[in-house]
């Protein structure tokens, strides 16, 4: 064995993770794509220049002292790596700089964190058409944002929170076109007591919300769908409501539907998942300490479930304690008496998560993609070719998978999986859930088959 | 499509090359901002399926809209490297029947 424990992700879980382990004597070896520790929440957070940082926000610099300590904790650190294959056994294969090779350990903790939902729309492959979150991200690492004039659209916090951002930039905003159906108002109405013990984070986004509207900025709510035009890049924005439909011009598109889990390692590793039905998502099955049905193997932040980025930390901190008891015999008082306290953190993190749930659950209608719309980006599927195969007798996600090559480029179904199941899953008239997913094997990222062979691999 | 913040520090520079043409940009920043922002390219490639224009999506590495020749490696997700001196991009425009089609529109 080469490490005790290797943390795959140095976002908040994967962070908070390394510390805890560090601190109890664990060898730990955390493995992370990204160029610097911090995730998407606190990316950059510690090469950030200062100018940036009033921009961002305090959510953003609440991250400081978990990437500092993270710096310090002693823990070996591989920015830019890339995991491809995770064994059950804890055997990890990366790559880094053109070479791949494998570490082993024995636990593996699973802290890749989420990614902003993808949904087909038309026009959506059109440059100039980005993930809100994906914009806040660039601007974190790169400093780069979109001139302008921007149009927001989709539903949820983080939509605002981009927008909240933007405005501060000085960009124009044409209009933010919301998706958010009205009838979760009423749903989530019965979560705001619990939500209620933590009035700060609802005040926030009250607060935020109240200075896009004084500011003057088009809030087109009830919007039920929306399509990017132009030819080869984005030109104007078409949008409908119930009861009128319009246009925006717009060099940009920002849009957002929510977060989901990276389940790209839990699925390749066979884990059993759960279908989150108000978030329409899947996540892995596990313990509230991240344990699976595998022993080495354990998931933390936002992969096991979205929290956020406050719980992720949390999570991964209790998933460490855990790993530590199991490899080390810490002693068990100790132990529980550790975890009892991350865990009453925790529960007052989560209580207003079922009402952001409910208030920004993804609207029927969400995946009604249009026939002509490329549902694969990577291998250019529409969801008339999908619907095609359906009708050929094709009912298996997997075998329409094959047919029409949906999910077999380059992102490897990560763009278009989500997709493809709720298209099957309308056109057979039946539950999302028991359409199942995208089988995902290794390798989980592209590699030159030169890589591959040159690769200092044990093997089963 | 981007602008710049100004930092208000004079940040690291270094040189890259976009496509042949070199390029000022600033240290540390990834090479799919670089491209867009900083060499002002709105298609960042051609996809190889159909020969439409793309762009950066998510920006953290799922996409794989952002894939470029990185000093003479194909395929590279370019969201998630850092720029460095003397770096060679190119956007990959090269999918048969999409490359003319492109040389016709920039040619007007």
């Amino acid at each position: 064995m080469d490490k005790d424990l290797i943390i795959v992700g140095a976002g908040p879980a994967g962070m908070a993770a390394a510390v805890t382990a560090k601190k109890y004597g664990l060898e730990v070896l955390v493995l992370d794509e990204q160029p610097a520790p911090g995730g998407q929440i606190y990316r950059n957070l510690d090469r950030v220049p200062e100018s940036r940082l009033s921009i961002l926000g305090e959510d953003y610099q609440a991250g400081r002292d978990l990437v500092s300590r993270f710096r310090l904790c002693g823990a070996a650190y591989e920015p830019n790596a890339k995991v491809w294959k995770i064994h059950p056994r804890g055997r990890v294969c990366f790559s880094k700089a053109g070479q791949s090779q494998e570490v082993t350990a024995r636990a593996v903790l699973i802290a890749t964190g989420a990614v902003e939902r993808p949904v087909p729309f038309s026009g959506w492959t059109l440059p100039g058409v980005m993930g809100a979150g994906a914009v806040d991200a660039n601007f974190k690492s790169s400093g780069v944002y979109p001139q302008g004039p921007v149009v927001l659209a989709g539903s949820g916090p983080l939509l605002l929170q981009t927008a909240a951002h933007l405005h501060a930039l000085g960009v124009i905003i044409n209009g933010i076109l919301e998706t958010t159906p009205r009838q979760n108002h009423g749903r989530a109405l019965g979560r705001m007591p619990a939500a209620l013990r933590r009035p700060g984070y609802l005040f926030k986004g009250v607060k935020m919300l109240a200075a896009l509207k004084r500011a003057g900025i088009p809030w087109i709510s009830g919007v039920t769908a929306y399509q990017a035009r132009g030819e080869d890049c984005l030109t104007s924005v078409t949008y409908q409501t119930r009861s009128k439909q319009g246009e925006l011009s717009a060099g940009a598109l920002l849009v957002h539907e929510g977060i989901v889990p990276r389940c790209d390692f839990t699925r390749q590793l066979g884990l059993a998942h759960h279908w989150n039905p108000v978030q329409r998502y899947w996540f892995p099955e596990t313990s509230d300490l991240g344990r699976t049905r595998e022993l080495c193997i354990y998931v933390a932040g936002d992969t096991a479930f979205v929290h956020g980025g406050v719980p992720a930390a949390l999570k991964g901190e209790l998933s460490a304690m855990d790993i530590i008891a199991q490899l080390k015999g810490m002693d068990r008082e100790e132990c529980e008496t550790l975890q009892a306290s991350v865990r009453k953190k925790l529960i007052r993190e989560l209580y207003p998560r079922p009402f952001v749930d409910q208030l920004y659950a993804p609207r029927s209608g969400l995946y009604d993609v249009e026939d002509d719309v490329l549902v694969c980006r990577c291998e250019g599927v529409t969801a008339g070719e999908i619907r095609q195969a359906l009708g050929d007798g094709y009912l298996d996600i997997n075998t329409i998978k094959g047919v029409t090559r949906c999910g077999m480029g380059p992102c490897q179904g990560r763009m278009c999986g989500m997709a493809l199941a709720e298209i099957i899953a309308d056109h057979r008239g039946m539950a999302v859930r028991d359409v199942g997913a995208l089988s995902i094997r290794p390798p989980v990222r592209n590699l030159s088959l030169m890589e591959l062979a040159r690769a200092q691999l044990e093997g089963e | 499509m981007f602008k710049e913040f100004d930092d208000g520090v004079n940040r690291a520079q270094l040189t890259i090359e976009v496509d042949g043409t070199p390029v000022r940009v600033p240290a540390g920043i990834t090479v799919a901002a670089a491209v867009s922002a900083h060499a002002r390219k709105n298609t960042i490639r051609l996809a190889p399926s159909d020969g439409e224009a793309r762009a950066p999506f998510c920006f953290m590495g799922a996409c794989h809209e952002c894939l470029m020749e990185i000093d003479g490696i194909p395929n590279q997700q370019a969201c998630l490297m850092e720029v460095a001196e003397g770096m060679q991009i190119k956007r990959q425009m090269a999918t048969p029947h999409a490359y003319q089609e492109w040389k016709e529109n920039e040619n007007g």
